[in-house]
């Protein structure tokens, strides 16, 4: 809940405490199961309006957390709330009828639209099973819908294959909007697409949040898209929240290592700034989901590290701007309190 | 066993390359009238999105185009016409002079044999030297990319490494044998943010100590500033811009190159629209008339839609496909859009 | 510099459709368009029986037996019309109008089986596919038991068991075809079933069963069109060989099995009488492998 000035704030989509496991065959045992963890007693809420990013590498859990919220995947523990309401545990049935609800767009990389299928067909399907709308009602709505996304109506009869990445994408952001949605999981739209066409995309897609006022989870590795289109960024590492806050916070005074580390490891695009800025590299490499380090997950390549994080797990506490970090250099140590890691930098050896 | 003589000449010189291959519909130009040039020891950054034609034009150095196509023009390489090249000679060039390195590692690198085979097979193929001692030059090049406990790792298999691991095996491979230039095409693409810095890293310190020329193939202009010498940028199977990095990004001469630059958030841009450029890149076959550009330009004119431009150099050197670089300020907006 | 959305130009241009594509991919393979006229030929010739054949196949002329190719009549009211082209067989019946209608009995036996095949797999291979666990792994085990067996010898069993005729062969090739086609129809299911395309449909809250019938039927349909067509020259073929040991289409009836078996057991002083009934099934076994691998190349390569 949020307090705000009309008093407090209903979060569109909640979870709380959520862990998700996946099991595998030991692959150097005959017996014995392996026990991923893809996502580690994770809590976040989005509110009415607003774009919250989720930043993350591989085995971070990002995306396993849209589909927890999407319901393909079911929660080891922990709840789901939608709108107030705990849908944790509805059954299949009564779950696909809130499915109108909220809403997901995919990476499009192996194809999200049946080839077979015209577009106008596409765009018609979520709403003959979540509306009470007649065929020929549905006609109109779906025109509505291409034109939202910046696409025609000669658009409707043609079949997926004969349209390009960003329009596909528009496609399905279309499909996606088709039942107003409360909430919409966007899980990585557009890293398969070209650069000069993913900023299209990304510009489509604030200005409908904003317009519709939709809760958005935008999950993407591209901190830089995140930082420019979300409200608020949450960053994963091994399945848990490592930090949160405002984009603006996160971006320019990051309180996690990790984060920090994310935002050098993009390059600047001007060789100047390129050439003489401090580079973190972080050594080694990223842990998998079944061999999750112990004490704070990070602390094998932590440029930071102290004893103390080797054994005992950090967890999130919370500062004035209400962003939160999971880190013992603002408890320990330093003592950051809740300031930026950046100031540690120049103490780095390299 | 062909060896290329330098002598004073580029190490590359690639002249009116053309490319087609043939489909249902007849042929389509993959590349048009491709020429550039790479030093001794220089970076040379090719960017380009889908349909570039940036990928093809590294694998028609390499000689690895499907039997098809129909290429013509020259690449030079010390010397030599690596189009002309007979099968064998053009085998001995690859990886002892032209190393070359993947986007997907895990679908390069031989799935059954040790990875330490690997580099040793290569090795072996261009040298006289012993099984024993192919193996122990394979370890240390594992431990100059930073691979720990390269001795046991050299007996492991690809699908034992991580995503990062496997491209710096990848460039041990293409290393080994010290080769003069390096084509990189897109290797970072596909790995995490941490893991791209770090091969990053390592490419830039390969290349400081054995002076080699890099040709490095990305979409991502940002990754090539710190890298690259120069930068070529490809649309549409042509060369559109070439401009050394130090300028390029401030002071792009064409329309397409502001607006790649432009389109990739960097910092300090937080509110409003995100600059893009209109429309899709075309679809090879389906090449619009005149300037392929065009149809998503916002300075075209009439003329842009009909007539085929040509490349054009400036006074200080630079070149440009554009007929109005000389009249558009982009390097201005480009500040002001940054502000 | 475009900063903003804007509104994308129409696509005007015609793009072919995807089934045109793949029509002139197969066009192109000559052999398989000759397979394909081949094949249209025989089943019109089927269709058409009544109307194409000179003679009654049943009708006895034992005074006319083992005539040769070409040969009149010997009935005294027999009609110009009456030239035996192929000859007559032991028992003086046409032998060309006893082929026509053989033609259609096996080719009704040998596509029915594998339509019946196709009707009961098609279900359990989607079901099991889709939903997985216990029920997949229960029909899997059933279907490696019923593959476990020789193929001939599965038939030609529940061909015994349940008696020799037309009806039964269909029922006994059909059993053998079923596990294949499951097979076959379960691993492309649970191909898509981890798909993109289903994923997204099911996070839009369409029902099991239309995900099944709308996105992953038309999707797997070209493996399996493939796999069928290559699969009813084998039905054919097994059809022959049951109605050649007598355990398939009896007598009177015509089946080419059954003129097989008559040309073959008086083949030491009549040889030429093999080659109508043999001539026929190899014909069409190899058009339909020959088109089955058109249809392969040409829905293969073309996306």
């Amino acid at each position: 809940m949020e307090v705000t000035d009309s008093g407090l704030r209903e979060p569109a989509m909640q979870l709380k405490n959520v862990r998700k496991e996946f099991y595998s065959r030991k692959s150097n045992a005959i017996r014995g199961v392996d026990v991923a963890v893809a996502v580690d007693d994770v809590s976040l809420e989005i509110y009415p309006g607003e774009s919250l990013g989720l930043v993350g590498e591989s085995g971070s859990g990002k995306s396993t957390v849209g589909r927890l919220m999407l319901r393909l995947l079911e929660p080891t523990n922990g709840q789901i709330y939608l709108s107030g309401n705990d849908i944790t545990k509805l059954n299949r049935r009564k779950m696909r009828r809130l499915r109108g609800q909220v809403q997901a767009v995919f990476q499009d990389i192996s194809g999200s639209l049946n080839p077979k299928i015209t577009i106008g067909k596409l765009l018609a399907e979520p709403l003959e099973f979540h509306s009470t709308l007649n065929k020929s009602q549905r006609e109109i709505r779906v025109r509505e819908l291409i034109e939202l996304v910046g696409l025609s109506v000669h658009h409707l009869a043609r079949y997926p294959y004969e349209l390009s990445g960003g329009q596909r994408q528009r496609v399905s952001i279309a499909r996606a909007l088709a039942t107003q949605p409360k909430v919409l999981v966007l899980d990585e739209p557009v890293s398969a697409l070209d650069v000069s066409t993913q900023s299209q995309v990304v510009n489509l897609l604030q200005e409908l949040q904003e317009r519709l006022k939709i809760a958005c989870l935008f999950i993407a590795h591209d901190l830089f898209i995140v930082h420019h289109v979300c409200n608020r960024i949450a960053v994963m590492y091994l399945g848990s929240i490592i930090e949160i806050g405002s984009a603006e916070q996160v971006y320019s005074s990051p309180r996690h290592p990790y984060t920090q580390a994310l935002i050098s490891a993009i390059p600047h695009p001007n060789p100047t700034i390129e050439l003489n800025r401090k580079r973190i590299v972080l050594e080694g490499e990223i842990p998998t989901p079944t061999n999750i380090p112990s004490g704070c997950r990070f602390h094998t390549r932590c440029p930071y590290v102290m004893d103390i994080c080797k054994t005992v797990e950090p967890t999130l506490e919370e500062y004035e701007d209400g962003g939160r970090v999971a880190c013992h250099l603002h408890i320990e140590g330093p003592k950051l309190g809740g300031k930026s890691v950046d100031s540690l930098r120049d103490s780095l050896v390299k | 066993m062909m060896t290329s003589n330098l002598s004073g000449r580029k190490l590359l010189k690639i002249e009116n390359l053309t490319l087609k291959l043939p489909t249902e519909k007849g042929w389509i130009q993959i590349l048009e009238d491709v020429n550039f040039e790479i030093d001794k020891g220089e970076v040379l950054g090719l960017a380009g999105e889908s349909g570039s034609g940036k990928s093809l034009t590294a694998l028609a150095i390499m000689n690895l185009l499907p039997r098809n196509a129909q290429v013509s023009g020259s690449i030079e390489f010390g010397g030599l016409n690596l189009l002309e090249l007979s099968t064998k000679d053009m085998r001995s060039i690859r990886g002892r002079e032209i190393g070359m390195v993947f986007q997907e590692p895990m679908s390069s690198l031989h799935p059954s044999w040790t990875v330490g085979e690997q580099i040793s097979e290569v090795i072996r193929t261009h040298e006289k030297v012993s099984r024993k001692a192919a193996w122990s030059r394979s370890v240390q090049m594992l431990a100059l990319m930073d691979i720990p406990n390269p001795a046991e790792r050299a007996k492991q298999y690809a699908f034992q490494f991580s995503g990062g691991m496997q491209q710096r095996v990848m460039m041990a491979i293409a290393l080994s044998c010290n080769p003069k230039l390096l084509i990189a095409d897109e290797p970072t693409t596909a790995l995490d943010a941490t893991i791209q810095a770090q091969i990053m890293e390592i490419i830039q310190s390969m290349q400081k100590e054995r002076e080699m020329a890099i040709l490095f193939i990305t979409h991502d202009l940002g990754v090539l500033a710190s890298l690259a010498q120069r930068i070529l940028i490809m649309y549409a199977g042509q060369l559109i811009e070439l401009a050394d990095a130090s300028v390029i990004f401030d002071d792009p001469l064409h329309p397409y190159t502001q607006g790649l630059i432009l389109s990739a958030p960097h910092p300090g841009m937080k509110g409003g629209k995100l600059p893009s450029i209109k429309g899709d890149p075309p679809r090879l076959g389906r090449l619009p008339s005149g300037c392929r550009f065009h149809p998503r330009c916002e300075f075209a004119l009439e003329i842009c839609k009909v007539e085929a431009i040509p490349v054009t150099q400036t006074p200080d050197g630079r070149t440009v496909r554009c007929i109005r670089s000389d009249e558009l300020m982009l390097g201005k907006q480009i500040e002001v859009a940054v502000s | 510099m475009t900063l903003g959305v804007v509104i994308q130009e129409p696509i005007i241009e015609e793009y072919e459709r995807l089934g045109g594509r793949r029509l002139r991919a197969f066009m192109r393979n000559r052999p398989a368009v000759i397979a394909v006229a081949v094949l249209a030929f025989i089943i019109l010739s089927a269709v058409f029986a009544s109307l194409i054949a000179p003679f009654d196949p049943s009708e006895i002329d034992l005074m006319n037996a083992f005539a040769k190719l070409g040969s009149h009549c010997s009935a005294p009211d027999c009609q110009l019309v009456g030239s035996h082209l192929l000859g007559t067989d032991n028992l003086g019946r046409d032998v060309f109008s006893r082929l026509l209608f053989a033609t259609r009995i096996s080719l009704f036996v040998g596509f029915g089986a594998v339509v019946a095949a196709l009707t009961l797999a098609l279900p359990f291979g989607l079901i099991a596919g889709y939903l997985g666990g216990k029920l997949d792994w229960l029909v899997m085990r059933i279907i490696d038991i019923i593959l476990s067996i020789p193929p001939l010898i599965l038939v030609f069993a529940i061909a015994g068991v349940l008696g020799a005729s037309m009806k039964n062969a269909i029922i006994a090739l059909g059993i053998f075809f079923t596990p294949l086609f499951i097979r076959l129809i379960r691993s492309e299911v649970v191909n898509l079933r981890n798909s993109q395309l289903v994923e997204t449909e099911r996070a839009i809250g369409v029902p099991d069963r239309y995900i099944l019938v709308r996105h992953i039927l038309p999707n797997i349909a070209s493996p399996l069109i493939v796999q069928v067509s290559l699969s009813a020259g084998t039905a054919i073929l097994a059809e022959a060989s049951l109605s050649f040991l007598g355990l398939g289409v009896q007598p009177p009836s015509a089946s080419w099995g059954t003129m097989l078996q008559n040309a073959f057991e008086r083949i030491v002083q009549h040889w030429w009488m093999i080659l109508p009934s043999s001539m026929a099934i190899a014909m069409t076994v190899f058009a339909l492998n020959v088109a089955g691998d058109g249809l392969r190349d040409a829905l293969g390569k073309v996306r």
